[in-house]
């Protein structure tokens, strides 16, 4: 290699993408005493999580606002290990409530942290209904508990003969036979499940079974009725926040804030950070990563790269597909990963009226999904292309429990994460999408909150065509891939790539794609660095 | 008063082949029958004068060679004629068609898309991968994967070597296929909508699921992994109809000594200290029994038969849950002459097999939404057979006889039950569907009987007139299958076993829950296999 193309410099490691994910791996990396630099394309660390309308120009006050809103899933190992809360990390709100928005202005409450709040909300609708709950939660939660150690493992693959990977079947083995005899067989059968089936054997109130629906399919296309959306389900509720299994809490902040903390750590471990560094091409030598090609036309020395880039990015496009076995090229390009959730945000002139006080409104996650066949039938327009006229949507208004979250003017944001959207309007094109988004939003909320709809001030909204262009990630998919059961653990994201290595010796995947999949759970990007750093320190 | 060895309730095709190996085996047995005729829903039934209609089930290809072979069927007169090709066919005239010949396959499928014509023999390669791992469980006892004792660990030996012979790629294969829907699947294959839409129909027939819903896939395999004469995934039709198979078995079961009694209806069990020692019928008959086989679905057999006092809660919770979803119809249709097809112009062969109408999935899945809003589909999935052209003595001379098989049919509607008017208003959907690919079409028919889930749950006794006895869907197979700890065709009743479709490995004309239920009954009982 020349002088000039080595301007780029030499690492131990180099991760490309600054997403939360990236900025995990490249953390865990240094402080495991590697060289590493970090390399994000855009101007903006954080990926999906800070992606908003905060482009210079078309900004309406939302200067606070992000894509995500809430976190549910940090790994409490990583939170621990990184330090996060001495890098700044801190809760506004530990545990959110979840209300039922319900037409006609009732509420349902499920409260987060008093069970007497719950019971008696929910004994409103139904005493049975209220009677069963906590059985029901506590049911859900002895079996995420069983599944929850797997999110922070690597998934072993399908070589029998291997003892290792023996080793990882037993434990897996073992862990299911932990639940004890009556549980194991129901996590047997309602794993394949789906979400509606199971809330209908247990409940009769329409909110409450459409709450659980929604949560089971947010973030993916599926309605409640498509089976294996318990195991989705189940996979939100494994996540531990603030010490609380299956909880959401409200960072001070916003996301922004976990991901500004990230970046502290990141750089007191040692990793340099590069913004507006577009990788290129990941340079291969005889199968083995021999460095990285910037867009710039610089070029990085290091053998060890990890990607939280997209994995059909990292492979067919950085790689390429001469460089791969022709039925991994294809199982790639089928990966499913349009994504179909987007984005609306509302800067409003007062506290809007949910029926409830400024105070509960800041802790709470608002989610109007009034009954299952509501979400089911957003999901039937979505699979073919259309919008549905009514939209499945969860809301927070985060600066309401947190001023730093307050827009310009200290004006609160309204914050509404949109499920059932189709990645492209049949026919139509992406602007007809965002306005229709936008449209169907605000009238929604105006029948929910009266009011509501002379206090906006500004709108803006965020398609998956508009997170694919800005993150890159094709399909513009919360979680990079779905995460059904046919892509998940050792088949995510797909056979053969689900250790987090890849083909190419030194190239590991880190991001979303991989095993457990997306949310703000650093999850994919520690694995990662743990399986990279073993391999790379065995070889030492 | 005779007290049987095994007292079987029910006389569909599973009830007689677990008689016929009872019997073989020297029990003494007696089947119990609730309508005036054998058969269940395999039947062969004269309504129209001169016409033998395949009134429910109308093909045959599931049915396992180790039951043809062990209880001699050919013997007893079963003759089964493999249907020579099979045709999927467009509203503007275009057709794809499936040969035996694969050379004549690939030309049909090139006609849409060369690249699919490639595609299709990986397709056929990986699907017979899966089916050749799936077919020896069949006739297999699940193991339960809770328990601790030698014979289960051995079972999930079993299993977990079966799926280990498929290797690292198989393997991921089939953790995908059991998983994913048969939309992704296919996607993965294929571009023509027409292909597609031909395939996927095996992976909804009788299923309350979209080809896009996750699981579907599997119900796919469940419909191919049938074999006739060594022909993976080929059909076959029973000369005389669907009746011939149960009237085969009948014979071999009263050949070993069987004894079956129509119209006689089993109101309840007789239970004495958690066992049960026999059977009450409608108007007071006992029947006495050291054990009784229920061929009836899990819900009817527990909720029905059984005293709800002598059964566990959490069993009971767990039988109300188990999910039956009728999802099917059926038009036995008599025919003054044989219909034009003008997309089946150029190979009027082609009539001789099944004729479908599924034009693509997006087709399939907008019928399944219909479903779902409690209405059937307003372009249904057909699939249609002429059954004389291979047994021209099933009409009169000249005529002929065509069963339609309609997806997807709700059990009941949004607006209410079913009545004979709405019947009639879904039976004009589907002429009026089949009249599209057949001008004129209407005008041939001499009698046409319709039949909705409502009617096959009250003739025939499906529930809710799911022709698998409940969902073929992951929560309700193998060991899942009908209850999770009770998948071995026994329940907490002692004495008491299940051997219809609700158990392992579900529906179709296939025996192996009749054969499976009888092994175990013969090994509880003592019993080695004799002959």
């Amino acid at each position: 290699m020349t002088g000039a193309a080595r301007q780029g410099g030499r690492y131990d490691v180099a991760v490309v993408g600054g997403g939360h994910n990236g900025l995990v791996a490249a953390a865990l990396a240094a402080r495991a005493g590697r060289s590493v630099v970090l390399l994000e394309a855009g101007e903006r660390l954080g990926g999906m999580a800070t992606l908003g309308p905060r482009s210079p120009g078309s900004d309406g006050g939302f200067d606070s606002a992000g894509a995500a809103h809430l976190v549910d899933g940090l790994s409490p190992a990583l939170v621990q290990g990184l330090e996060l809360h001495r890098h700044g990390l801190e809760f506004a709100v530990a545990t959110m409530d979840d209300v039922a928005l319900l037409p006609g202005g009732e509420l349902l409450v499920v409260s987060g942290r008093d069970a007497e709040t719950t019971r008696r909300s929910i004994g409103r609708f139904s005493p049975r209904d209220a009677e069963r709950f906590p059985a029901f939660e506590a049911r859900l939660a002895r079996l995420a508990d069983a599944l929850a150690p797997f999110l922070d493992r690597v998934p072993p693959t399908l070589k029998f003969q291997d003892w290792a990977e023996r080793l990882e079947y037993l434990r897996l083995g073992w862990a299911m036979r932990r639940l004890g005899r009556k549980d194991m067989r129901d996590l047997l059968r309602i794993i394949g499940m789906n979400a509606a089936d199971l809330t209908e054997e247990v409940f009769e109130t329409d909110a409450l079974k459409g709450l659980i629906g929604f949560d089971a399919v947010l973030g993916n296309r599926f309605g409640p009725r498509s089976p294996n959306t318990v195991y989705t389900l189940l996979q939100r509720k494994s996540g531990t926040i603030a010490g609380r299994r299956g909880a959401a809490a409200l960072p001070k902040g916003g996301p922004a804030a976990l991901i500004a903390a990230l970046e502290r750590a990141a750089r007191a471990a040692g990793v340099e950070i590069r913004t507006g560094a577009r990788v290129a091409q990941v340079l291969v030598d005889n199968g083995r990563v021999n460095g990285l090609a910037l867009a710039d036309g610089s070029e990085i020395d290091c053998r060890t790269v990890l990607s939280s880039a997209h994995p059909r990015t990292t492979l067919l496009d950085l790689v390429g597909v001469r460089q791969l076995d022709a039925d991994l090229v294809r199982s790639l390009r089928h990966a499913r990963g349009e994504g179909g959730t987007a984005k609306v945000w509302l800067r409003l002139g007062a506290v809007p009226d949910f029926g409830l006080s400024a105070g509960d409104l800041g802790r709470s996650r608002l989610v109007f999904a009034p009954d299952l066949g509501f979400v089911e039938r957003g999901h039937d327009a979505a699979k073919y292309g259309e919008l549905p006229d009514r939209l499945a949507m969860e809301i927070t208004l985060p600066g309401l429990a947190d001023a730093h979250q307050l827009g310009s003017g200290q004006k609160p944001i309204l914050s509404a994460t949109l499920a059932n959207v189709p990645y492209r309007l049949r026919n139509r094109d992406d602007g007809a999408l965002k306005q229709a988004l936008i449209q169907r939003t605000t009238a929604a909320l105006a029948d929910l909150a009266p009011g509501l709809a002379e206090t906006i001030e500004a709108v803006e909204a965020l398609t998956p065509k508009q997170v694919e262009a800005a993150t890159g990630a094709p399909g513009g998919h919360w979680h990079h891939l779905e995460t059904g059961l046919d892509q998940t653990y050792l088949l995510r994201p797909a056979p053969g790539l689900a250790q987090y290595a890849t083909p190419i010796q030194g190239l590991w995947l880190c991001g979303a794609g991989s095993h457990p999949g997306g949310g703000l759970t650093g999850r994919p990007g520690a694995n990662a660095a743990r399986a990279a750093l073993a391999a790379t320190r065995a070889r030492r | 008063m005779k007290r049987y060895d095994a007292i079987v309730v029910g006389a569909g095709h599973n009830g007689l082949t677990a008689a016929a190996y009872l019997a073989r085996a020297g029990l003494s047995v007696m089947v119990l029958e609730r309508r005036d005729r054998i058969g269940g829903a395999a039947v062969s039934e004269e309504r129209h004068a001169g016409f033998l209609y395949s009134s429910c089930s109308y093909v045959c290809s599931l049915l396992r060679a180790e039951i043809m072979r062990d209880l001699e069927l050919s013997k007893h007169g079963l003759r089964i004629i493999p249907y020579e090709n099979s045709a999927t066919i467009a509203r503007n005239g275009d057709s794809i068609a499936f040969f035996h010949d694969p050379a004549k396959t690939r030309r049909s499928i090139a006609r849409h898309s060369r690249r699919d014509a490639d595609a299709y023999a990986e397709f056929n390669r990986d699907i017979y991968r899966q089916c050749r791992m799936i077919r020896p469980l069949l006739l297999e006892t699940p193991p339960d994967p809770t328990s601790v004792r030698l014979k289960d660990l051995k079972g999930l030996r079993k299993l977990q070597k079966a799926f280990a012979q498929l290797g690292e790629d198989g393997l991921a294969q089939a953790m995908q296929f059991w998983t994913m829907s048969c939309g992704d699947f296919l996607d993965r294959y294929f571009e023509s909508d027409l292909l597609k839409g031909s395939l996927a129909g095996n992976s909804i027939i009788g299923t309350a699921l979209g080809p896009y819903s996750p699981g579907s896939a599997y119900v796919l395999l469940h419909h191919v992994m049938g074999d006739l004469d060594g022909h993976v995934g080929a059909w076959g039709f029973a000369v005389g109809g669907m009746g011939a198979i149960s009237q085969a078995l009948a014979a071999a079961a009263q050949e070993h000594g069987a004894e079956i009694r129509t119209a006689a209806e089993v109101e309840q069990l007789i239970v004495r200290n958690g066992r049960v020692e026999g059977v009450a019928l409608v108007g007071g008959e006992e029947v006495l029994g050291t054990r009784v086989v229920s061929n009836l679905d899990v819900k009817r057999t527990y909720l029905k038969l059984a005293p709800r006092k002598e059964l566990p809660t959490d069993f009971l919770e767990a039988v109300e849950s188990f999910k039956i979803r009728g999802s099917s119809g059926k038009l036995n249709i008599a025919l003054d002459r044989l219909p034009e097809f003008p997309a089946l112009r150029d190979e009027p062969l082609l009539k001789r097999g099944g004729i479908l109408i599924s034009e693509s999935m997006e087709y399939l899945e907008r019928g399944y939404d219909d479903w779902k809003n409690g209405q059937w589909s307003r372009e249904p999935f057909l699939d249609i057979t002429v059954p004389t052209h291979y047994d021209p003595t099933m009409a009169p001379p000249g005529k002929h006889y065509m069963s339609v098989f309609v997806q997807y049919v709700p059990p009941t509607l949004a607006d209410g039950p079913w009545t004979p008017e709405k019947r009639d208003a879904f039976g004009k959907t589907v002429l009026d569907t089949i009249e599209l690919y057949s001008p004129g079409f209407r005008d041939l028919i001499l009698d046409c009987w319709v039949r909705t889930p409502w009617d096959l749950e009250n003739e025939v006794g499906l529930t809710e007139g799911n022709i698998f006895h409940g969902e073929l869907t992951l929560d309700q197979l193998l060991f899942n299958r009908p209850i999770p700890g009770y998948a071995q065709y026994r329940g907490p009743l002692g004495g008491l076993y299940m051997c219809g479709s609700s158990t392992h490995p579900g529906g179709g004309v296939m025996g192996a829950p009749g054969a499976n239920a009888a092994r175990e009954l013969l090994h509880d009982a003592g019993v080695r296999r004799a002959a």
